[in-house]
């Protein structure tokens, strides 16, 4: 009973802090742009103005569709991603309680434990970061915990675990996919050996069959719904920009002359100063193979992953293997006994860890450690994200606002809704484009010059809508280099904003 | 081990004074007999050292007794009670003839216990006459043919209605579906397209659930692990420990695989002299009668001839037989199958430390002709995830079980108690193991495994999938008559699971074509420019039942072999998809009988494998 409400005390600190954290880091501007889409996108799917092509096609999936039904769940007005973040850590601090209870850690530490690896600095970025990467987290953490488990008994309940913690990887987060792909030369090594010695591809090939074939149907679906498109095959091809700039900000000219070896280092660099009871996990354990391959196999992956990250540029921003440490932590204290034989060494080496772990992220993730930087010197970290909330503020209550809310997601926050825009996946601002006319009542378009206005849709197909306006249309807003144009019949008896 | 009675010991000096057996045999008969436990006749018999009919006039001559030919003088009839044909069977004790005043016992088991027996139930004034047990049983089953055939087609139906499949539908299931069905054409009358969304709504959650549940019982029962510690204790126990067991083998025209079976049987590690072996044959079947007559089988087999009757089917030729069954325990094995050597045993000690409940165990069911061709494959990695995942997830989530075809082993009064198996299910099995649920038993498992020929032609293959089709649906129908029952008696998973795993087996049978039919339409129509027939949301909703789920159970296949190591088998999982499209015509097939010809038993032919074909070669040669 004690243990129980123990559980219960701890996942419900566990949430409210995630919670608090997290809403922090939305004002002031930490959240990445992915999270912002993916919000956006649940927001809009949630109020049905997204057609059913655009959902299947959503990536990615898990965290989508989870936030999405929650947004259709709870009232108006909740920050749902950061309600779900919350959740979902604490059912992790849940899930790794109960383990180590399991295992027979003492009542009194087992707590402890699950506080200095859920409340790390790495697992709290990751809770920031939103649902996508506190998802990934959870089945990296499955991933870790299904490989010592099959390699110690490769059973079919075990082959399940491992080829669905793949699966979730996989649909959580583009770098899931990169973990996915990047296991694929390493699962051998978490093969038990009897079993090698049959056809060990066949096995191979059952790991993998849950990603290959939902990875195939996913295509198939976004291929047969009109308007879905690819976009979850090319989206993150900035990210990798991103982290890039942020190393180079940090690091100079880098460390090693390669930008994909530079990142496979900064995750080993951040393993080792992240979570350093890993190394003194495998020095404890160095002998006894069947603990030694997966722990290997688990960092080979990671550290592979990241680099496939950067060389492809198809997975984004390997930023989200930041969170690797202590995951990795909370792996072998779980499936090694040498390891949490000793629970003063086991401890000691958390809290070194915990604090290894804000250095760690800085190598991990540099780009938000200049973020990080900017927001503590109280400015907004994204001023352009910043304007499109001011946007969407602005434009609550008007109907039928013509924007490009796929540019410039942030807009749906603002606004605290999706209905009311009239968004690419809209018919009337398809044709807008296609005949070159606007006739809505609203349309809203940033500065051309500035950031990712360049990339707006609406000002690719009418350059001079933003210096100029379209005719029948007055300036009904102007601020932070986005403005709003209101139809003349549209705004009568409204003030308006001469050029 | 029990020293040998002092009788026994004469009756051996008198065998060997009669050059029955040489003083060599009669050493190991002896020492047979003390360390089964077990007279020295079973002893004797189960070595073939004597042929019957010179033993048993040995063992009249020790008694002093006349010996008499049944066959040949059979017993009076109006001395013969009908509801006691099955102790004259058990007992192989019957009332003869009156001769002098006094009744004439015939008996196969002269003794004191016999003695008792007899006057306890007809009285002091009675005289003993020694026939062999052959010829009693012949008797019992030439006195009350009739009757003991009624009794094994219509003591369920006639005791537990309910319970029987006799009535395949129940006037309320009658009116249940004409109402669903009614629903339905109303629906698609009056708004076709949000019927059809509905429809196809209800059909995902049923079968996307179906996938679910066999997910999760593959994840909790691939957690088990090869019991050691069975087969350990099961090596431990002695042979004086061990009970009769009855072996029940039913076949039909099968004549060609009768050496093969009686030495899988011969090869268990079990005392023979404790097996009471029974050849269940249909009376018409001359062919494989003729055969195991002639075989010289050892004593321990007997041949029940069951007479013709309606329904001709498996489950009444064994309730026949179980009428004559002598065992604590009872077990059904099919005559290609090929059970481990340990598994009485292992069954055995696994009853010793169960739950009292516990009425029934089942062991795994494999293939020795796996490689065959690629039918037996997709057969392999079926009878795999049904065996080897599915069925001890259920064990472990405490769902009722439905046994599978052969291999189970019973408390014998407990299925006696049940009235035994249901004549009118063709899968009287699977119905058992639910109907023993309800009755408050448990059916547990066994890691044992009993090798069987898989079907390797698709014709053979789809008779026999859609008498289990049919048969999954009769026990569906049977046990959805009292839902509120069942839940009560199982418990709402267990009622849900046996709804998922007996109703999903055979929804997804029908299911499946409906989806791809629907996925050509789709297709058709959108060549066509008819893409508004088909809405977003059901296309939507049927390409992902179509993706989802072909494609979950296509991952389920690949962890079948597994747990055997068969690992070469993983990659036909990939060709699962022709695997369910003759699944799916078994299953119309079945559906079709079941409203034809509802206890119709289609005949699967075993002894057509290239294995079985070499195996009964080399027997031809070795007998040659």
């Amino acid at each position: 009973m004690s243990r129980l409400l123990s559980l219960w005390a701890l996942m419900a600190v566990v949430c409210v802090s995630v919670f608090a954290a997290s809403l922090s880091a939305v004002t002031a501007g930490l959240v990445p742009n992915d999270a912002v889409t993916l919000w956006a996108s649940a927001m809009t799917a949630g109020e049905g103005q997204m057609p059913i092509g655009r959902i299947l096609a959503a990536y990615p999936t898990l965290p989508f569709l989870a936030t999405t039904l929650l947004q259709v769940v709870t009232p108006a007005g909740t920050p749902t991603p950061v309600l779900l973040t919350g959740v979902v850590l604490a059912l992790l601090a849940g899930g790794l309680l109960t383990s180590l209870h399991r295992i027979g850690v003492a009542a009194v530490v087992a707590p402890l434990i699950v506080v200095l690896i859920v409340l790390h600095p790495a697992v709290l970025r990751a809770a920031i970061a939103g649902p996508s990467e506190m998802i990934f987290t959870v089945f990296l953490f499955l991933l870790g915990c299904a490989l010592f488990r099959m390699r110690a008994r490769t059973g079919a309940s075990e082959v399940m675990a491992v080829a669905l913690s793949l699966l979730g990887l996989t649909f959580s987060h583009p770098m899931g996919a990169a973990m996915t792909c990047a296991a694929v030369p390493f699962l051998v090594l978490a093969i038990q050996p009897e079993q090698l010695s049959r056809t060990t591809l066949n096995l191979v090939l059952a790991l993998l069959f849950p990603t290959v074939f939902c990875v195939a149907a996913f295509s198939y679906m976004s291929w047969i719904f009109p308007g879905s498109g690819w976009t979850f095959l090319m989206a993150p091809a900035e990210g990798v920009a991103t982290w890039a700039t942020g190393f180079f900000t940090l690091f100079g000219r880098g460390w090693s002359g390669s930008l994909a070896i530079d990142a496979g280092l900064a995750t080993i660099a951040a393993i080792v100063i992240g979570a350093p009871i890993a190394g003194f996990a495998i020095i404890s354990i160095w002998r006894q193979r069947p603990l030694l391959a997966p722990t290997l196999m688990f960092v080979s992956t990671a550290v592979a992953a990241a680099v496939l990250a950067v060389t492809t540029g198809l997975f984004g921003d390997p930023a989200a293997l930041a969170v690797m440490p202590p995951i990795l932590a909370a792996t072998v204290i779980i499936h090694m006994p040498p390891v949490r034989r000793r629970l003063g060494i086991v401890a000691a080496l958390l809290v070194l860890g915990w604090f290894g772990g804000a250095a760690a992220l800085a190598i991990a993730d540099p780009s938000g450690a200049v973020n990080v930087a900017i927001a503590m010197e109280g400015q907004h970290a994204d001023s352009e994200r910043s304007a499109a909330i001011d946007l969407g503020h602005a434009s609550a209550g008007r109907d039928g606002v013509l924007v490009d809310t796929l540019n410039a997601p942030a807009i749906v926050l603002g606004r605290g809704g999706a209905r009311g825009l009239l968004s690419p996946s809209d018919e009337a601002f398809t044709l807008g484009i296609l005949f070159s006319r606007i006739d809505t009542p609203f349309v809203a378009v940033p500065d051309p010059q500035v950031g990712s206005g360049a990339q707006d849709r609406l000002n690719k197909a009418f350059p001079l809508l933003y210096r100029r306006g379209a005719p029948g249309y007055q300036l009904i807003y102007d601020k932070a280099g986005w403005r709003l144009f209101g139809r003349t019949d549209a705004i009568a008896g409204e003030a308006t904003i001469q050029h | 081990m029990q020293q040998l009675s002092a009788s026994d010991r004469a009756l051996g000096d008198i065998l060997v004074a009669r050059r029955v057996l040489t003083l060599g045999q009669l050493d190991e008969a002896i020492a047979l007999a003390e360390a089964w436990h077990v007279s020295l006749g079973n002893a004797i018999l189960s070595r073939n050292w004597a042929e019957p009919a010179i033993y048993y006039q040995a063992v009249a001559y020790h008694y002093e007794l006349p010996f008499i030919d049944l066959i040949r003088d059979p017993p009076d009839p109006v001395l013969l009670l009908e509801g006691e044909a099955d102790i004259y069977a058990r007992r192989l004790t019957i009332p003869w003839k009156y001769r002098d005043g006094r009744l004439m016992i015939a008996t196969a088991e002269p003794g004191p216990e016999t003695l008792l027996f007899a006057r306890k139930r007809w009285g002091t004034n009675v005289a003993f006459v020694v026939a062999t047990k052959f010829d009693v049983v012949w008797a019992v089953q030439a006195a009350f043919d009739d009757a003991l055939s009624a009794r094994a087609v219509y003591e369920l139906a006639d005791l537990n209605p309910e319970l029987s499949a006799q009535r395949v539908f129940t006037p309320g299931q009658i009116i249940f579906g004409y109402a669903i069905l009614s629903a339905i054409l109303l629906g698609l009358a009056l708004s076709p397209i949000t019927t059809l969304i509905a429809l196809n709504v209800a059909m995902s959650v049923f079968y996307l659930g179906n996938f679910v549940f066999k997910g999760l019982l593959v994840m909790f029962g691939g957690v088990r692990v090869a019991d050691e510690t069975i087969a350990i204790e099961a090596r431990a126990l002695t042979d004086d420990e061990l009970p009769v067991f009855t072996v029940l083998v039913p076949m039909y025209k099968e004549p060609a695989m009768l050496p093969m079976l009686a030495q899988a049987l011969r090869d268990l590690d079990y005392p023979l002299g404790k097996l009471d072996i029974k050849l269940v044959l249909e009376a018409s079947d001359h062919d494989t009668i003729e055969v195991a007559s002639k075989l010289g089988l050892e004593g321990m087999f007997e041949i029940i001839r069951v007479p013709p009757s309606l329904p001709q089917t498996k489950p009444k030729a064994c309730n026949f037989a179980l009428q004559f069954a002598r065992g604590e325990f009872l077990v059904i094995y099919d005559a290609e199958d090929r059970p481990e050597p340990d598994q009485l045993r292992k069954v055995v000690a696994t009853f010793r430390k169960s739950s009292a409940d516990t009425a029934c165990l089942q062991c795994s069911l494999s293939y020795f002709n796996a490689s065959e061709n690629w039918l037996t494959r997709m057969f392999t990695l079926d009878y795999g995830l049904w065996f080897d995942q599915m069925l001890p997830g259920l064990d472990h989530l405490r769902i009722p079980i439905p046994l599978g075809g052969t291999s189970n082993h019973f408390k014998i009064d407990v299925l006696r108690e049940l009235h035994g198996w249901d004549p009118f299910n063709v899968t009287e099995d699977a119905d058992l193991g639910v109907r023993l649920t309800q009755k408050g038993y448990r059916v547990g498992i066994v890691d044992s495994t009993t090798f069987e020929e898989a079907s390797c032609h698709a014709g053979n293959w789809i008779r026999q999938r859609s008498r289990w089709m049919k048969g999954y649906m009769q026990t569906l129908l049977v046990h959805t008559r009292r839902p509120l029952h069942f839940v009560r008696r199982t418990g709402p998973l267990g009622f849900l699971g046996f709804i998922f795993f007996i109703g999903g087996t055979v929804l997804s049978g029908l299911l499946n074509p409906v989806f791809w039919l629907l996925y050509l339409a789709w297709m058709i129509a959108a060549i066509s420019g008819l893409e508004a027939v088909f809405p977003e949301p059901l296309l939507f909703l049927s390409l992902f039942n179509l993706l989802a789920g072909n494609g979950a159970l296509m991952f389920l296949n690949m962890l079948a072999p597994i747990r055997r190591g068969w690992l070469n088998l993983i990659p036909y999982s990939l060709t699962a998809f022709g695997y369910w499209a003759m699944l799916s015509i078994a299953t119309y097939r079945g559906l079709w009988q079941l409203l034809r010809n509802p206890f119709y038993w289609e005949k699967t032919h075993h002894g057509v494998s290239k294995h079985v074909v070499r195996e009964l070669a080399r027997a031809r040669e070795a007998a040659a």
